[in-house]
């Protein structure tokens, strides 16, 4: 045990309260059901339910090979090439992860739906369009961590290839792949448990027989009122994230959102007129596959934006949820991180608990409360909270960990403790990556639906609420003009961000 | 042999000027300052970098515009000379054959080369479980079973004891001599070179100064190099 670990190993307050709230959390989550099905039968694994269970793993098996594949061939041909724009162009492949998952949607339709420019070349509404938007989140974002992966290959190591008369082949035989297997195995773990628990793509683009299990307990719960059946779906849930969930975290980098500038190994290979046009030809349908929905949003939207009261109303909602589950998120965030173990699960809590099944025990517990307007809020508040939790200890655990480990014997000779060395040391060194860490989760929270639509009630509208409710009336100029406010206020939050990481990187 | 024509580099802010020549088989120490560009005139030589203008001759061709594989030259780093998912007799195989796919001479060659260095009792480990000392001589064996006439070293033992890197570039020098090798080497450890090198380039002020002779240049009162050295002005 070293010496770090010892001072540590005392849990202040907050750190306590950070650990029994989150706990809590999860407990009310899961034990109404568990008290539910048990005092009203038992669990239901009936016909309805592998079916179920079969198509979100299809689903998500084709969604991470069609992501994680492709995405390392592009992160390879990005790594290898120094080109103007390159770093623009890292940039657009992480607007994905920061456009909510209902204007993705909405931009996927206005291009290949039933009415849009490309009509007929991909049944969207079904397996091929649950896997094509998933594939437009998961792709870029793969490509940025492999890109990160690819860049930490020591230079000596290309030098050393160009020296020995390394191939194409050989270069990613014996240097890149060595390298990349560990992380195309964590990235891909991520990725399958990112689009088995998605929610907001399957309900929209999913129809009666496309569904997977998140969509299926939300189903069972607030429109049949089936609860065994619920629950059996939701231990499915569980058992799957929960063997999956360990592998994925690892991949979880703040590279996922936030572009890191650094100085890539000079490269020797892909020098033949081949290479270059192989290269080409991926960049360019990386960029075919992310750039025109949201380009086809823009261009539809920008007429039918109004700034009428719904959407003011809306809006004020949404920055209200934002913001309060963002604090909250960064707060448990900060407690919760450099500890081991039990903490660092619960930072976890959302992703092994999908919120679907976290939702449905809390809707279980607010309907035997009958709670008002304002317990719904708080809890929507709490559920993108913990959603947001994972990409928050991301950001803030590693910077906390190194600051800690920088300064530890300093401040102990110093005689530097507690409040004192949180005000004065830590916090101005940690404002950067605390701010990042806020705006990632308000950027999250503010595109989120999944929230607000298992736990919603008639008062509440967000802005994707608006977005959906607009689209579900045939309202689609509309739902366009919202859906850009949307982008847009993520997409600027985004970019704050990325600002922030940029002055922050030490090189 | 290494020759340099009125060569220019340039990157950004940064410019190096060389223009010199070395005879084959002597051994020449490169000194210089902290970012003067020691390790870019090595690596202009293996062809990692291009120069501006100007040109490069090493054993009588024109280099200049050839990729590194097809120069005569091999180049030992600090780190990250072995690669370590393969063996390391795999890793001198690397020298050979970079498909890996070695002839029943060739496997002979590997295993005469790991003799030399006296690694044959590792041969089938892999280089997380040798020592730093011992990855050294796995580059060592591959400089051997290359057998390119230039051997560029880039600070290839400073992260060693001074023992071992001492024990190491007496090995070096004891190939040099037997393979008629030019070897340059940079370095920050003036002393340890006093010994063994014929001659010595100072790098500094963006120009690589023409090799002298070793006893002059520790004698040297031009005073970039007595500051470099760390004596006092006289």
């Amino acid at each position: 045990m070293n010496g770090r670990r010892l001072l540590n190993n005392r849990l202040t307050l907050a750190q306590v309260a950070a650990r029994g709230l989150v706990l809590c959390a999860v407990a009310c989550g899961v034990l109404p059901l568990f008290w539910f099905a048990l005092s009203r039968g038992a669990v239901n694994f009936g016909t309805g339910v592998w079916p179920v269970l079969l198509f979100t793993l299809k689903q998500a098996a084709a969604s991470t090979v069609l992501s994680v594949v492709p995405g390392f061939f592009v992160a390879r041909a990005l790594a290898r090439r120094q080109f103007f724009g390159r770093a623009l162009l890292l940039q657009l492949f992480a607007i994905p992860m920061a456009v909510p998952a209902i204007v993705a949607v909405l931009g996927l339709t206005g291009l290949y739906g039933n009415n849009g420019l490309l009509a007929g070349w991909i049944n969207l509404y079904g397996f091929g369009g649950i896997v094509l938007a998933h594939v437009f989140f998961n792709l870029p974002m793969a490509t940025r961590l492999f890109v990160d992966v690819l860049e930490q290959i020591a230079p000596e190591n290309f030098r050393l290839g160009a020296q020995l008369g390394f191939s194409e082949f050989q270069v990613l035989r014996q240097i890149e792949l060595p390298h990349a297997l560990p992380a195309m195995f964590r990235i891909a773990s991520l990725v399958f448990l990112l689009c088995a628990a998605s929610f907001v793509i399957v309900l929209t683009l999913g129809g009666a027989t496309a569904t997977t299990l998140e969509v299926a307990i939300f189903q069972s719960l607030r429109m049949d009122f089936d609860v065994p059946r619920a629950l059996a779906l939701s231990l499915l849930q569980v058992a799957l994230s929960g063997s999956l969930v360990f592998f994925g975290a690892k991949a979880f980098s703040p590279s996922m959102v936030l572009s890191r500038l650094r100085l890539s190994p000079r490269r020797y290979d892909g020098a033949t007129p081949l290479a270059y046009a192989v290269d080409v030809l991926l960049i360019g349908l990386a960029m075919l596959l992310v750039l025109p929905p949201l380009a086809v949003l823009i261009v539809q939207g920008i007429f039918n934006v109004q700034f009428d009261t719904p959407l003011l109303h809306a809006l004020f909602t949404s920055l209200g949820i934002g913001a309060c589950s963002a604090v909250i998120a960064v707060a448990l965030a900060w407690n919760l991180a450099g500890g081991r173990g039990l903490s660092q699960i619960l930072a976890l809590s959302a992703l092994l608990i999908p919120p679907a099944v976290m939702a449905t025990g809390w809707f279980l517990l607010l309907y035997k409360l009958n709670g008002g307007v304002l317990l719904v809020f708080a809890t929507i508040v709490a559920l993108n909270a913990l959603m947001a939790l994972p990409f928050a200890s991301a950001v803030l655990g590693p910077a906390l960990n190194q600051l800690v480990g920088a300064h530890d014997k300093l401040c102990q000779s110093l005689g530097i403790f507690g409040w004192n060395r949180f005000w004065q040391i830590t916090l101005p060194q940690m404002m950067r990556p605390l701010a990042q860490a806020g705006l990632m989760a308000l950027v999250l929270s503010l595109g989120d639906l999944a929230a607000v639509t298992l736990l919603g009630s008639e008062g509440i509208m967000t802005l994707p609420n608006l977005v959906h409710a607009q689209m579900g009336h045939y309202r689609g100029q509309d739902a366009q003009g919202t859906a850009l406010v949307l982008m847009g206020l993520c997409f600027a939050i985004t970019v704050i961000a990325q600002r922030l990481g940029r002055s922050h990187d030490p090189r | 042999m290494i020759r340099v024509e009125n060569g220019l580099y340039r990157s950004g802010d940064f410019t190096l000027t060389c223009d010199f020549e070395i005879a084959a088989g002597q051994f020449c120490a490169v000194l210089g300052p902290s970012g003067a560009g020691k390790s870019t005139l090595l690596s202009l030589l293996a062809g990692f970098e291009n120069l501006n203008s100007g040109r490069i001759i090493l054993d009588d061709i024109d280099v200049t515009s050839l990729s590194p594989d097809q120069r005569p030259v091999s180049m030992v780093f600090q780190d990250n000379n072995v690669f370590p998912h393969l063996t390391v007799a795999q890793n001198v195989g690397l020298g050979l054959s970079p498909s890996l796919r070695l002839s029943q001479d060739q496997v002979k060659v590997v295993e005469e080369a790991l003799e030399h260095v006296q690694l044959s009792t590792l041969a089938q480990r892999r280089p997380g479980e040798i020592s730093g000392g011992e990855r050294q001589r796995v580059a060592l064996a591959r400089v051997l079973v290359r057998a390119k006439k230039i051997l560029l070293l880039d600070e290839a033992f400073a992260a060693l004891d001074p023992g071992l890197r001492q024990n190491l570039l007496e090995r070096v020098v004891a190939i040099a001599k037997s393979r008629h090798l030019t070897v340059l080497t940079v370095t920050h450890q003036p002393a340890e070179v006093r010994a063994v090198a014929d001659h010595v380039m100072f790098v500094a002020g963006g120009k690589v100064h023409a090799p002298v002779d070793t006893r002059k240049f520790f004698a040297s009162k031009d005073g970039a190099i007595a500051a470099y050295l760390g004596r006092l002005e006289p």
